[in-house]
């Protein structure tokens, strides 16, 4: 007992003095075999047969797929078709960044990624507009997690890795409370704007709004290719990621014409120290996790949580706390590969339905993707900018915090919300 | 001659991570001509899954040095960037060797399977019959990069944290 609670604070010591957190993992699984005297064996072991999955081949390839879209500028035609549909309600820049950013998630599974491609176009627009500053940051940060709600979600696919659920029913599950958030955020961009702060624009004619949205179909097409074929099971997530990714690139390259054939390197490269971030961690935690499962940590987990009477609400509020607090010190990824394998067998015990949990578990990383002082979406959009500071930025996001707790209660209140759609699959 | 094998591991890594980008695209290219076979000539190939899960294993792990290298590794660096130079110097350096050590203790893990998988003549449990080395070698050299770049970064900050020590030293 001595030996695990010294080693789970070595954790914490070499986590916080900066070793990345694929090898503070690593580090402390082998410390943990050595003290145990487990078959050290199993490092290499584990770590390779993690990469060994056909579903996590997803994850480079949404990423890659999301890195040819942002610096093909789809983001820009993407917010110009919302702008010519909306831009003239109350608060109409607001309201097409925000259908921007769900546009942009039902392409992109990265949070950061889509708060990235919307941002660059959004903030000088609706900054030329008069829009208060505060509100603008706020708005893309969190528009931006939708990312992860609406399928595809990278946070879901590793999500589907680790517990063996459809990744496919998965996504589906995102799609309802996806159009939840985003209309809530739409009814708050347009409240906020009743109290002034912007210059209402001129609506576009009908000419112009079927002008630009025509010649913007192909960007258009692509959710409803991913999705449409994952959700009538004509092909696989990661088949779907694989067609997504070879789409955009055709369209960017010879539709669009924003991306050069010499360019494609340079646009692989950014894309793979992402991915490659995510997969080490991936190996990290579940080294971790499979150390774990040698010292029957979680069955004894799961036994106490048992032992304790905990009802179901009890213990998915009691999650959310600490999953909140994790938020706000560690990344989405490294939240889900390190909770979930304990948090896996209680869902069984207690009978908890682990594609509802998934949804409560997203919205709780949207938020994780905002909170202070580690979200990575704050940094994203105070790196859109020199003249953002990211004081700006968290007083800008906090009542987009308050709000999303609201919809994180929703989502636990109703869970047909996000179980509904994926009981209609076959 | 250190600075020489340096220089060289770095350019590797770079033109590893260049591969690897590529790699990737190359997944996504087998796996749409995957689909299109198995919808349009109604004949699903053998090998694109299993190509594509080994170009997973090889590009993850050739890219992770360069990605180390670029310091895109996910760290925590809430208490780190609110420490003095020096500290966060010597903080970097420590956390660096404790990553060397880990990666090399990977490495020796590796050596060992894939001596193992060579003398027992594993292959792939799959019509494709790959000799398993072929992956598992990926985990060597992925793991023998980082080993060193974890090494290169620790011998940087300890060369830092003297000069700094040195100028203080002269000042008082």
């Amino acid at each position: 007992m001595i030996g695990f609670a010294s080693v789970t604070l070595l954790l914490l010591v070499i986590l916080f003095a900066g070793l990345p957190v694929a090898f503070s993992l690593g580090t402390t699984s082998i410390f943990l075999i050595y003290l145990y005297e487990l078959p050290m064996k199993i490092v290499a072991n584990t770590i390779f047969t993690s990469l060994d999955s056909f579903v996590v081949i997803a994850i480079p390839l949404f990423v890659l797929m999301s890195q040819v879209l942002l610096d093909g500028k789809v983001g820009d035609d993407l917010f110009e078709v919302m702008n010519a549909w909306v831009r003239h309600l109350p608060g109409g820049l607001g309201i097409a960044t925000i259908l921007a950013c769900a546009f942009f998630a039902a392409i992109s599974g990265s949070g950061a990624a889509t708060a990235a491609t919307i941002g660059m176009v959004a903030y000088p627009a609706m900054m030329a507009r008069g829009y208060e500053k505060r509100f603008i940051l706020g708005l893309l940060a969190c528009g931006g997690t939708l990312g992860i709600l609406i399928p595809p979600s990278i946070p879901l696919i590793i999500y589907g890795a680790v517990t063996e659920e459809s990744i496919g029913k998965l996504f589906m599950a995102g799609v309802i409370p996806g159009v939840v958030l985003t209309t809530i955020l739409v009814l708050f961009a347009v409240y906020r704007s009743q109290r002034g702060g912007y210059i209402r624009m001129e609506p576009a004619s009908w000419t112009e709004r079927i002008r630009v949205t025509r010649r913007n179909l192909p960007g258009i097409a692509l959710p409803f290719l991913i999705l449409g074929g994952i959700y009538t099971g004509a092909f696989t997530p990661t088949e779907a990621a694989a067609i997504g990714l070879v789409y955009s690139l055709a369209v960017t390259m010879f539709f669009y014409r924003t991306l050069a054939l010499p360019d494609l390197p340079r646009v692989c490269l950014k894309a793979v120290r992402t991915s490659c971030m995510i997969a080490m961690i991936i190996g990290g935690a579940i080294l971790f996790g499979r150390v774990m499962t040698l010292l029957e940590i979680p069955q004894k987990l799961t036994g106490l949580i048992i032992d304790w009477k905990l009802s179901v609400l009890m213990f998915v509020v009691a999650m959310n706390v600490l999953m909140l607090a994790l938020g706000c010190i560690l990344e989405t990824v490294s939240i889900i590969l390190l909770t979930m394998p304990l948090v896996a067998p209680i869902l069984g015990a207690l009978g908890i339905d682990p594609i509802w949990y998934a949804i409560v578990l997203t919205v709780n990383m949207e938020m994780a993707l905002v909170t202070p002082p580690v979200g990575m979406n704050l940094y994203v959009i105070s790196g859109l900018d020199k003249d953002i500071h990211m004081a700006d930025v968290i007083r800008g996001v906090t009542p987009f915090i308050i709000l999303m707790a609201c919809f994180l209660v929703l989502t636990m209140l109703f869970p047909p919300m996000s179980t509904w759609l994926p009981s209609m699959m076959k | 001659m250190l600075g020489q094998f340096r220089s060289a591991v770095e350019r590797c890594n770079l033109a590893l991570g260049m591969i690897s980008g590529l790699g990737v695209l190359a997944m996504g290219v087998i796996l749409t001509y995957e689909v299109v076979c198995r919808y349009f000539f109604n004949a699903p190939t053998i090998w694109a899954q299993e190509t594509s899960t080994y170009l997973y294993m090889w590009t993850m792990l050739a890219a992770a040095s360069y990605t180390l290298q670029e310091g895109k590794h996910v760290h925590v660096d809430l208490v780190v960037e609110r420490l003095p130079g020096r500290a966060r110097r010597v903080a970097e350096a420590a956390t660096s060797l404790v990553g060397a050590a880990f990666c090399a203790i990977v490495s020796v893990q590796a050596y060992q399977m894939i001596a193992a998988t060579v003398a027992f003549g594993k292959v792939s449990a799959t019509p494709l019959r790959v000799p398993l080395w072929l992956p598992q070698s990926a985990l060597l050299m992925g793991f023998a990069l980082l080993t060193f770049q974890f090494a290169f970064i620790a011998v940087d900050r300890i060369a830092e944290v003297r000069e700094t020590g040195a100028k203080g030293g002269e000042r008082a």
